[in-house]
């Protein structure tokens, strides 16, 4: 086991297996948005705290920034523009338009991902665990109320969807 | 963030192998949600780190029993995710659920391990103070052999802990707790619920079929340079049928016990006034549980 300068790593990023050789002090969001040149992931604060940067990894929302890249080696990534399909946006972000789910659009990718991550594991959420889940995500436009509704509605599309 | 060069062992025997010969330029990093952070920051700047992420014998599921008679085993890997969710956990071990339940954003939660949580020593933590209420104990493993440290005797200081250059915690263990016993987790935060908490508190109770207290273990987070461990207060609460009245006096008790700092969550005063609310609710809650025979 010797130390590396460079890693190879492979990974899936929305659909599509993308291998890399990076200096290990890459982050994954740094890989997402200046390898892949995928730049709906944000940045903002770089701890963990703000969630512009979420993708899912593994299908789970964690925050790009507080991530190497190395650590999601051999892992399946969603971003932001996977989520469309054939030209049609996701019901998500659909509903994130209809309800007024967002002004200046920073937050968005992230709460759209979050939003996804939620409805994958409760797809008909109370009030209450989507202000607990969702409240992880910081906006700094819109005051939140459209957001719930988005993601309110979104969960009923998705729900008489299938 | 400054160069490193990475290493990424597969077992806990090649790490502590690593560790040996470079410990004290290396970093551990497992979930990394502080370790990373702390590089970007310029705060910590290795030569080297050790990704532990891809250790089987770490993972969650150490020996593939979860809940056995001896009591819970918590690879280093498991996720403070993991801990909230797992229907075993919530279980005889519901203390542990509830104060994973209340750590940071679920973006967090999902990436943040349990050693992590431990090792970083950090003194606003949930975990500590409910794994310490649970009578667990940390595995530590060095090249030269393995050791095990109760928890209680674990921490330091801030972000100190006894934990060497060299060594790896593996495993969390907590003894499976009598019938009848209840834990509930408060902490106070003032804005976001990421933001460090102004105190947290971790309450267990095991009370007899007359109601009566037999016993007691209140830990208290960020109210000193370690968990804070109330036995003054907690004894005031043997043999009796705690009310309101009594329920106050152990939480102005365990507040004497704390040491808190001045600093940009509050005054001194106003930490001491926190904590004491803090056991009020979590002993409370603990109580009613107990009281319903629901964990
Ligand atoms: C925005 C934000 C909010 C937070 N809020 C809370 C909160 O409300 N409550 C709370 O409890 N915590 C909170 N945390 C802290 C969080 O608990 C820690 O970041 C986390 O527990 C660290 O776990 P990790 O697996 O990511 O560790 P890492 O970041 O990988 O490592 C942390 C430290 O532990 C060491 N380490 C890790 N694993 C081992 C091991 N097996 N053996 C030896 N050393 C090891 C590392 O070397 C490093 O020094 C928050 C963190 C963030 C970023
Ligand atoms: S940029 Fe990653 S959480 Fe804010
Ligand atoms: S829409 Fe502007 S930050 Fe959320």
């Amino acid at each position: 086991m010797r130390p590396a300068k460079t890693m190879k790593i492979e990974l899936k990023v929305n659909g599509k297996r993308e291998r890399r050789e990076v200096p290990p002090s890459r982050t994954l969001l740094e890989l997402v948005r200046e390898d892949l040149g995928l730049t709906g992931t944000k940045a903002y604060c770089h701890s963990g705290i703000c969630g512009a940067c979420t993708v899912l990894l593994d299908g789970a929302a964690v925050s790009s920034c507080s991530l190497l890249a190395a650590q999601a080696d051999g892992a399946e990534v969603t971003t932001i523009e996977g989520l469309a399909a054939d030209g049609a946006l996701h019901p998500i972000q659909q509903a994130f338009i209809d309800h007024f789910g967002f002004q200046c659009g920073y937050c968005t990718p992230g709460m759209v991902l979050l939003t996804k991550a939620l409805l994958d594991e409760v797809p008909e959420p109370t009030r209450e665990d989507i202000v607990r889940y969702m409240g992880g995500n910081i906006c700094r436009c819109t005051g939140y109320a459209g957001i719930l509704a988005s993601v309110e509605a979104a969960a009923k599309a998705l729900s008489t969807k299938d | 963030m400054r160069p490193f060069e990475y290493v990424r062992p597969t077992t806990v025997g090649e790490a502590t192998d690593f560790l040996r010969e470079h410990g004290d330029d290396a970093l551990v990093v497992a979930g990394g949600t502080a370790a990373v952070v702390m590089m970007t920051l310029g705060v910590l700047r290795p030569d080297y780190v050790v990704d532990v992420g891809f250790i089987p014998e770490l993972g969650p599921e150490l020996d593939g029993s979860r809940s056995g008679g001896a009591g819970l085993r918590l690879g280093a890997l498991t996720t403070v995710r993991s801990i909230e969710r797992d229907p075993a956990i919530a279980g005889a071990y519901g203390l542990l659920a509830d104060a994973a339940s209340q750590v940071a954003n679920v973006r967090v939660r999902n990436r943040a391990t349990v050693g992590g949580s431990v090792c970083y020593g950090e003194p606003q933590t949930d975990l500590p103070p409910a794994l310490i209420a649970m009578g667990a104990s940390a595995t530590i493993a060095a090249s030269t052999g393995v050791r095990t440290v109760p928890l209680a005797g674990f921490f330091e200081g801030p972000y100190e802990t006894v934990l060497q250059a060299g060594e790896l915690l593996t495993e969390i263990t907590v003894p499976l707790p009598e019938p009848g016993t209840f834990g509930c987790h408060a902490k106070f935060t003032v804005g976001s619920p990421e933001n460090k908490p102004v105190a947290n508190a971790s309450v267990l109770v095991r009370t007899d079929e007359a109601g009566r207290c037999v016993e007691a273990r209140i830990v208290m987070g960020a109210v000193g340079p370690v968990p804070v461990v109330a036995e003054a207060a907690a004894a005031l609460l043997a043999g009796e049928v705690p009310d309101a009245k009594l329920i106050a006096e152990v939480a102005a008790r365990a507040a004497d016990a704390t040491d808190p700092q001045d600093d940009l969550r509050g005054p001194v005063w106003y930490k001491r006034r926190i904590a004491a609310v803090l056991v009020e609710r979590a002993l409370s809650c603990a109580l009613r549980k107990a009281g319903n025979g629901t964990r």
